[in-house]
């Protein structure tokens, strides 16, 4: 058996006496594209920034190539990208700056002009012009916004690629229009993905695999096509957005 | 007896969660200081403070300290006249604004123009996840926003202050020729003598000190943001109120030990 990528074990989180996190398990192999789904407010964003070291777990460990992930986390963090919820791009910078932040960082490996070029081409690979190169991300509607954070995420070629809810906020076709561009876009690099959604379209388009949080726990894990044809309780309520699930009552 | 002891432990927390500020704002400043040493340095971002804080601020310093120098010479005035001791005016503008106003004044102005803004913007980075994509890109958060910003508070405030003191002695100067009926050459020379040295020194550097305290508030209230637009509200509010407080009481401290 080859070491899994990245490892979670026993993960406990809380937030003042509220447990978010009871001592999940989560393996990712390489080249996997892995999607972690539940309800909204299920704790699918702090696995994630746990697993990048954004939040220190109570309990547990994060395990990367099998090795205990620990402060600083700079060599992971230098192989990553993540795309934000909310896009997360710096209003102060013009587009082409969000994007190519990271090679920015880097002088001595890309002149300005490099930097600038890298992302423009990553801007016309998620289908924006240079025009909006120069635009400042207020300038964007929320669809460009996730474009530009997609853009960015990619821009220093990163070998793992995390995207938190990368079709909330969206209309269903340009949500769909994201799905297949992240699905090409990590098949292209043949990076390991990790997607938290709770949109199940989205989750069929990109992911292989699926992480079901609920209640605190990985209430089920397996391909998305089993995943698909669990037939009852709460999954095939979330499958099939039924409204036990949007109301929020997960019950089992 | 129950109402004694409630009392008396919300007294209790009331210390300890001074005590629990205290610290966090303690470790907060050591661990940046740290970083000052480390490279890099945000050139741009340093850049971009300086004309925000320094080059936009110079309108309201300006007017405030005007202003101030004139009441302050009608004051000195009336106070004066009291013991025949009117021809004291210019000198006691000019020390009262060079060792005191300036500074403090230029520090209050900047605490609620340049400090509010500081933790707002970093409130809302924090709130908008946009301090963790910092993480992510690679870059120090503290490193990046907190360096530069501390950086060009501290030294911009010296010179800020120094515009102040000149306007702030024009305004007594205008009030003194035009109201007080003192000759322009007297009280030019009056306002210039007995200044000494030491006198300026003390100030600019108090400016100096302020400036960091400001930024450093500003920077730590934003960090410490709570979610949504409610908790970076209250960060800017928080930020303007303690900076101000900790202007006022370390002002105290540095004119004790400039006396
Ligand atoms: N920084 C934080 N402080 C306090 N509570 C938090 C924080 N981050 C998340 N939570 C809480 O943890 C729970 C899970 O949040 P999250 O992981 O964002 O949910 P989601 O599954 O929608 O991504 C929520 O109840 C949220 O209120
Ligand atoms: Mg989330």
């Amino acid at each position: 058996m080859t070491t899994p990528l990245i490892q979670l074990q026993d993960i406990t989180k809380s937030f003042n006496q509220t447990l978010v996190l009871d001592k999940i398990n989560m393996v990712v192999n390489e080249g996997e594209s892995l999607a972690i789904i539940g309800g909204s407010g299920a704790g699918k964003s702090v696995a994630l920034k746990i697993v990048l070291g954004l939040l220190k777990a109570d309990s547990g460990k994060v395990l990367i190539n099998g090795k205990i992930s620990k402060p600083p986390f700079d060599k992971f963090l230098s192989e990553i990208g993540m795309l934000f919820q909310g896009g997360a791009l710096f209003d102060s910078l013009p587009v082409w700056k969000n994007v190519a932040f990271k090679l920015l960082r880097d002088k001595k490996k890309y002149s300005m002009e490099e930097a600038k070029h890298i992302a423009v081409e990553k801007l016309a690979r998620v289908g924006l012009n240079n025009r909006v190169a120069e635009l400042y991300p207020a300038e964007l509607s929320g669809g460009m916004q996730k474009r530009v954070g997609l853009a960015r995420a990619i821009a220093a070629n990163p070998a793992i690629l995390f995207f938190d809810e990368p079709t909330t906020g969206l209309d269903p076709i340009r949500a769909a229009n994201i799905s297949s561009l992240i699905r090409e876009l990590v098949e292209e690099t043949s990076a390991t993905a990790i997607t938290v959604s709770h949109d199940m379209t989205c989750v069929k388009q990109i992911a292989d695999k699926v992480n079901f949080l609920n209640k605190c726990k990985i209430a089920w894990s397996g391909t998305v096509e089993d995943f698909e044809s669990v037939s009852d309780g709460v999954i095939y309520h979330f499958v099939n957005g039924l409204p036990s699930v949007i109301k929020g009552g997960l019950d089992i | 007896m129950d109402l004694v002891l409630s009392s008396l432990a919300s007294i209790g927390r009331g210390t300890l969660n001074v005590f629990e500020e205290v610290g966090k704002l303690t470790l907060f400043v050591i661990s940046t200081l740290g970083l000052f040493f480390r490279k890099p340095f945000y050139f741009r971002e340093f850049a971009r403070s300086v004309m925000s804080i320094g080059f936009f601020s110079l309108p309201v310093i300006g007017l405030t300290a005007l202003f101030t120098g004139g009441a302050l010479a009608l004051q000195i005035y009336s106070g004066g006249s009291r013991f025949n001791s009117e021809s004291a005016v210019p000198a006691i503008v000019s020390i009262g604004m060079v060792r005191e106003l300036g500074p403090v004044l230029c520090g209050l102005m900047i605490a609620g123009r340049v400090g509010s803004a500081i933790a707002a913007e970093i409130g809302t980075m924090k709130v908008t996840d946009q301090l963790d994509a910092l993480v992510t890109l690679s870059t120090n958060p503290k490193q990046y926003l907190v360096i530069p910003r501390v950086a060009a508070a501290t030294l911009v405030l010296p010179f800020l202050t120094g515009v102040g003191d000149i306007l702030g002695i024009l305004g007594g100067y205008l009030v003194g020729t035009l109201k007080l009926n003192f000759s322009s050459q007297t009280y030019l020379s009056q306002a210039v003598q007995f200044l000494e040295t030491a006198d300026v020194v003390s100030g600019l550097v108090k400016g100096a000190v302020f400036g960091f305290i400001v930024a450093i508030i500003g920077c730590y209230c934003g960090f410490k943001s709570g979610m949504g637009a409610r908790g970076v509200g209250k960060a800017t509010t928080q930020s303007v109120a303690l900076s101000s407080i900790l202007i006022i009481a370390s002002n105290f401290v540095l004119t004790e030990m400039f006396f």
